[in-house]
Formats: C-alpha cells, sequence, structure tokens
C-alpha cells in the first residue's frame, strides 16, 4: 500500500510518516506543489493525502491533474479550512474524503482504512481477528461466529479502536470520531466511558477477551495480541 | 436643526436689528437736516421781514392786515435788540385743525423808536411724516430683504447644498466590503471638494484595513491550526511510548485536552470574526424544521446517554432565508447548549410559535449575570472547559440577521426564544 503525502509543513509530515509506517504502509511524501506534481506523473499511489495551501499552488490543482491522468486510489484532502463550501468544493473536485485540521492520528489512520477498503473491495469486505470478525459492508460483527448485537455508536468505536489496534487512542479523538461537533470535548469523557462499558460488557458476555484496555487518564487500547 | 435654518434666523435677527437701528439713526439724522432747513429758512425770511419793515413808507398800525400768515409784530416793553431766538411751540393749526409743533423764530428791534418782537413760525408737520415714511421704507425693506433670504435660501438648497446631500447618499450606500469605487458628486465648492476627498480617503482607508482583516482571518486559522496538527500529532506519537508512567501520561493527557481547546477556541473566534466582517453573504431559503431535525437526530446518541428526554412539540415550520453554514450553527449551538447544561434524565423541550424557535431545557442555576450571557467568555464558574463562546457565537447570529434572542429562567429551567 503506497500513499503519498502532499503537506508544507515537514514536522507534520513527520508525525504522520511515523505513526503510518507502524501500519505497515510505504509513505512517500511532497513538501510542495512543484514535487507532489513530479510524483504523481512519475510513480503511482494508492492513496494521496492534499494539503489545499500549499507555498507554490493550490492543492485543487493537484487533484485535477491526478483526476485527468485517470488516477484509480483514493484522495484525503486535508486542510484548516473548514467551512460547508470548503467541504462541498473538496468532494465535488474528485476527493474521497475531507478531513480537517487539526487532526487526531487515528482519525486520520482510520479514514485511510475506510478509503482503502471503499478502493480495494468497493465496499464489501470484512476482518477477522482471533475470535473477533467485523463485516464492514453489514456493519456486523461476530464472536465465534455468533452476531454481536451492537449499536451504530458501539459498532463504530469497535471498528475505530480496531483499526487503531496496538495505539493509545485518547478520549477526545474517539470523542471526535463519533460525534464530532455534536458534543463538547469537556464532557468526552463521561460519554465514551459509557459507550465502552457497554461496548465490552457485550464482547465480554459473548465470551471473547477483554481487549479494550483502559489507559488510565488518556483513553482506551485495542490490544493487538 | 437644519444649518441653512439656522444660519438664516442668525441672519433675519442681524437684518432686523441693523434695520431698527438704523431706523431710529435715520429718524434723528433726517430730523436734524429738517431743523436746520426750517431754521435757515425762518432767518431769511426774518431778515426780509426786518428789512421791509424798516423801509420809510411802512406804518405800524396797517401792518395788522397785511401780514402774511405766520408772521407777527408785537410792542414790547423792553427788549434786548439785535438777537435771533428760536424755539419750539405747540399751537392750534387753523388749516390742519389740530395741535401741532411750530417752530418760532423770534427778532428783537426798534422801529421808530417803539421796541417790537418780530416772530415767524413754521409748522414742523414735515418732521411727524417723516417718521411715517422712514417707518414704511424701512417695513418694506425688511419684506424685501427677507423674501429675498428665502429666494436665495431655495436656490441655495437646490444648486449649491444638492451636491452634500448626493455626498451623504453615496457614502450610505456603500458597501465596504465590495470594491466598487467610490464616486462622489463633483462640486465646484471648496468645501464640498475637501469633504468628498476626505470621505474617498477615509474609505479607502477602511477598505484596506477591512481587506487586510479579512485576510488576516482567513490567514490565522490556517497558520494557527497548522501548528496545532502538529504539536497535537507529537502527543499522540509520544503517548505511544509504553515506558511512560502514570505521572508523564497524565502530563500528556493534560498537553492533548489544552491543544483541542487552544484549537477549538481558535475555530470560534475565527467565526465570530467572520460573522463580523461580513463573511457569511450568500442566502438561500431554509426551511428551519429540517435544519432542527438534522441536527437533532445526530444529537441522539448524546441525549440518549446523558438520559435526556426530548419532547419535540413542533408542528409547523417556516422559511428563512439566510446562509445555510450560520443556521446550522446557531441551532447546533442552541441544542449543544441544551444538552451540556442539561442534568442527567432531565428534558429538552422544543416548539415553533409563528415565527419563534422555543428550546428549553432542564439545568442547574448558573451563575452569570443573564445580561452578561451573552458575552464573549461569560462562562458559569466550575465548568473551567467550556469556551464560553458558544452563546456568543449564538447572540452574533442573531445580530448579524436582526433575529432577537430571549432567555428566561425559572426554577431550574432555561428557556432560549429566538424570533426570526
Amino acid at each position: 500500500m503506497k500513499i503519498l503525502i502532499i503537506e508544507d509543513e515537514f514536522e507534520l509530515v513527520e508525525s504522520i510518516l511515523s505513526f503510518l509506517k507502524n501500519e505497515g504502509y510505504t509513505c512517500e511524501y511532497a513538501l510542495n506543489y512543484e514535487a507532489a506534481i513530479e510524483k504523481i506523473l512519475l510513480y503511482t499511489y494508492n492513496i494521496i493525502l492534499v494539503d489545499l495551501n500549499l507555498p507554490d499552488g493550490n492543492g485543487f490543482n493537484i487533484i485535477k491533474q491526478l483526476k485527468t491522468k485517470n488516477f484509480e486510489g483514493g484522495i484525503i484532502i486535508v486542510s484548516a479550512r473548514n467551512t460547508l463550501d470548503d467541504r462541498v468544493t473538496g468532494l465535488n473536485s474528485g476527493a474521497d474524503d475531507y478531513l480537517v485540521k487539526p487532526f487526531f492520528l487515528p482519525e486520520l489512520n482510520a479514514r485511510i482504512k475506510s478509503l482503502i477498503r471503499r478502493v480495494n473491495f468497493k465496499g464489501s469486505n470484512s476482518v477477522e481477528f482471533n475470535e473477533l470478525k467485523i463485516n464492514n459492508s453489514e456493519r456486523l460483527v461476530y464472536i465465534h461466529n455468533e452476531s454481536l448485537d451492537l449499536t451504530k455508536t458501539e459498532y463504530d468505536l469497535l471498528l475505530f479502536l480496531f483499526t487503531n489496534k496496538g495505539r493509545v487512542i485518547s478520549k477526545e479523538s474517539i470523542a471526535e470520531h463519533l460525534w464530532g461537533d455534536y458534543i463538547d470535548m469537556a464532557d468526552s469523557f463521561d460519554f465514551v466511558y459509557t459507550h465502552v462499558k457497554n461496548l465490552r460488557k457485550k464482547m465480554l458476555d459473548k465470551g471473547a477477551c477483554n481487549y479494550i484496555q483502559t489507559v488510565y487518564g488518556v483513553g482506551y487500547k485495542f490490544i493487538a495480541n | 436643526m437644519k444649518l441653512l435654518t439656522k444660519t438664516t434666523l442668525y441672519f433675519i435677527t442681524i437684518v432686523l436689528l441693523v434695520l431698527f437701528i438704523g431706523g431710529i439713526v435715520f429718524y434723528f439724522y433726517f430730523k436734524s437736516i429738517v431743523r436746520r432747513e426750517v431754521d435757515n429758512e425762518l432767518t431769511t425770511n426774518m431778515h426780509h421781514f426786518a428789512l421791509i419793515l424798516h423801509t420809510k413808507n411802512f406804518k405800524l398800525d396797517s401792518t395788522k392786515l397785511l401780514l402774511p400768515l405766520g408772521y407777527a409784530i408785537k410792542p414790547l416793553a423792553k427788549i434786548n435788540p439785535g438777537i435771533f431766538s428760536f424755539k419750539d411751540t405747540i399751537m392750534f393749526d387753523l388749516s390742519s385743525q389740530r395741535y401741532q409743533t411750530f417752530r418760532v423764530i423770534q427778532y428783537q428791534t426798534y422801529f421808530k423808536k417803539t421796541p417790537l418782537q418780530l416772530s415767524i413760525q413754521e409748522s414742523l408737520i414735515i418732521i411727524d411724516e417723516l417718521i411715517e415714511r422712514v417707518a414704511v421704507a424701512i417695513f418694506f425693506l425688511t419684506l424685501f430683504l427677507l423674501g429675498g433670504i428665502f429666494a436665495f435660501n431655495r436656490y441655495f438648497i437646490h444648486q449649491i447644498w444638492s451636491k452634500f446631500f448626493q455626498t451623504l447618499e453615496t457614502i450610505q450606500s456603500i458597501e465596504i466590503s465590495k470594491n466598487d469605487k467610490l464616486e462622489l458628486p463633483v462640486s465646484e465648492i471648496y468645501e464640498f471638494t475637501l469633504l468628498n476627498a476626505v470621505f474617498d480617503k477615509m474609505i479607502s482607508r477602511i477598505r484596506n484595513d477591512y481587506f487586510n482583516l479579512k485576510e488576516f482571518t482567513e490567514n490565522i486559522s490556517h497558520e494557527i491550526q497548522n501548528p496545532l496538527a502538529i504539536i497535537k500529532s507529537k502527543i499522540e506519537l509520544l503517548s505511544q511510548n509504553e515506558k511512560l508512567d502514570e505521572e508523564q501520561i497524565k502530563l500528556i493527557h493534560s498537553l492533548q485536552s489544552n491543544a483541542v481547546r487552544l484549537s477549538n477556541l481558535d475555530k470560534s473566534l475565527i467565526l465570530l470574526a467572520k460573522i463580523n466582517n461580513n463573511q457569511f453573504s450568500e442566502r438561500e431559503n431554509i426551511n428551519i424544521i429540517d435544519v432542527i431535525n438534522f441536527h437533532l437526530s445526530n444529537f441522539e446518541d448524546v441525549i440518549q446517554t446523558k438520559q435526556i428526554t426530548v419532547q419535540n412539540k413542533i408542528n409547523s415550520t417556516f422559511q428563512i432565508h439566510a446562509d445555510i453554514n450560520l443556521i446550522n450553527i446557531l441551532i447546533l449551538n442552541l441544542l449543544k447548549n441544551a444538552v451540556r447544561h442539561n442534568l442527567k434524565g432531565g428534558t429538552i423541550d422544543l416548539a415553533i410559535e409563528q415565527h419563534q424557535f422555543i428550546i428549553g431545557n432542564t439545568g442547574n442555576e448558573q451563575d452569570v449575570n443573564p445580561d452578561e450571557m451573552f458575552k464573549r467568555f461569560a462562562k458559569a464558574t466550575g465548568q473551567p472547559e467550556s469556551l464560553g463562546l458558544g452563546l456568543a457565537i449564538i447572540d452574533k447570529i442573531c445580530e448579524y440577521y436582526n433575529y432577537t434572542i430571549q432567555y428566561l429562567y425559572n426554577n431550574k429551567y432555561h428557556k432560549f426564544i429566538i424570533s426570526f
């Protein structure tokens, strides 16, 4: 899986690279418009992250170039602009997703994974992990081949934690992933706690291992082994 | 009071004062001229009279019948010869049948050794007539002047001040946010040209400031969110380290949540600045119930977790003409406020009455003064993580569209009424 990161802030690129490397992706980056154009003309990528504001050009033009090249991978716009108009323009230009800065790295990871699923399997795939099986197209979870009755939020929570398995996920990033603007960060602890508690209980009741570990004071972690 | 009315009033006062004083001065001046003329005439006549008297064949006895009207000869016991003396006297005038002031000249002389006093009198009726004439003349002069001023002012307003009013109109209709060229009427009057030049300079300076500010608010979003994105990502990488102890994890988490807070604060302040800068000028027809239901459905999860009962009494709707971004933010913030400050197991009531959206919720009494509540950073104590900007944003959006917002509190129940 090859990912190109087009972003002018090198430190941010470093963080993204470091985070995504652990996921087993091959990552390259371009710090400006010119370098980005050169890369997309020479190489092929599965996923491209594009910042709209580049020092020497506009991210939209890169997307246009990709579209004329019949690019088949996924495009995620990463931008500080966050009005509805910006999002609509971004998605209409041909991008698959729009992520507003500053974002949580697990969120970026989840978006990339979700995009890979859509691009590769056209929305139908499932992952298995020990006794756990998650069917993405049907949005169903099975434990020991028995279906687990989850609410929409619980399903999203599980998928988010699972996507970022082996990492400590802060309650803020979970809250933002699940509810976005609809929750105050101040409230997030109680909320995330309640939903994690319910999810964990349902999973344990079906005989699953206790995969969701509480990291005291920070958040949660889906144990990788 | 209009400038012209004010100056006209001053002008009229001065004109009336000048004419009044001028009239009095005129009167006394003419009066003295007339007196001098009368005195000169009487003196000349007296010379003639005395001369005739001294001719040889003049007989004193026969003179009484021969003397013209106003001439008199009176024998005196003792005289002081050779002196002309004048005096004013009031007598009955036969010709006009009334009492009048007469000027009398007296001259004492000897006629064939008989001491005599010769006198000639002349009516001063001309002076009375003079007062009348002067009064009439001043009256007509005043009328003429006032008429002149009035006519002149009308001309003044329409011809000269019209440019001034055109300038005012242009300035009033100018939109700072648009880069239209300022076209002020050209006037040949120096003061108006100066005024136009000042306006021109002022508007371009305001525009400059406005566009700078606008650019600044646009840039600041990008500029601040970038380092924040870096900070957030670095903190996340740091928190993946498995060798961290509990104390370090706490520190990292504190960094994390404050970075999030800063980012949200920045977003909210940029939003407020954008509203202030009129950057939400697009308008479309919005069905208010659609917006409410959309956000309400997104809140479902949060509402359920907090065990809040929503009593949705909305059974009518209305259209508003506004920017969808702002209306979304308005409704979202109102609902968020009602959820956030609600009690566990509390209620939220929603209703629409005519052009009003009413949202009520249970919640503890806030120690913020209701008048202060819509100000930025007005937040209740004990909620340090609240940004204190939610209500300020609501208030700003209402102000932007001239909606009114009312806040009522009664017995642990908060109510907001927005009149669109």
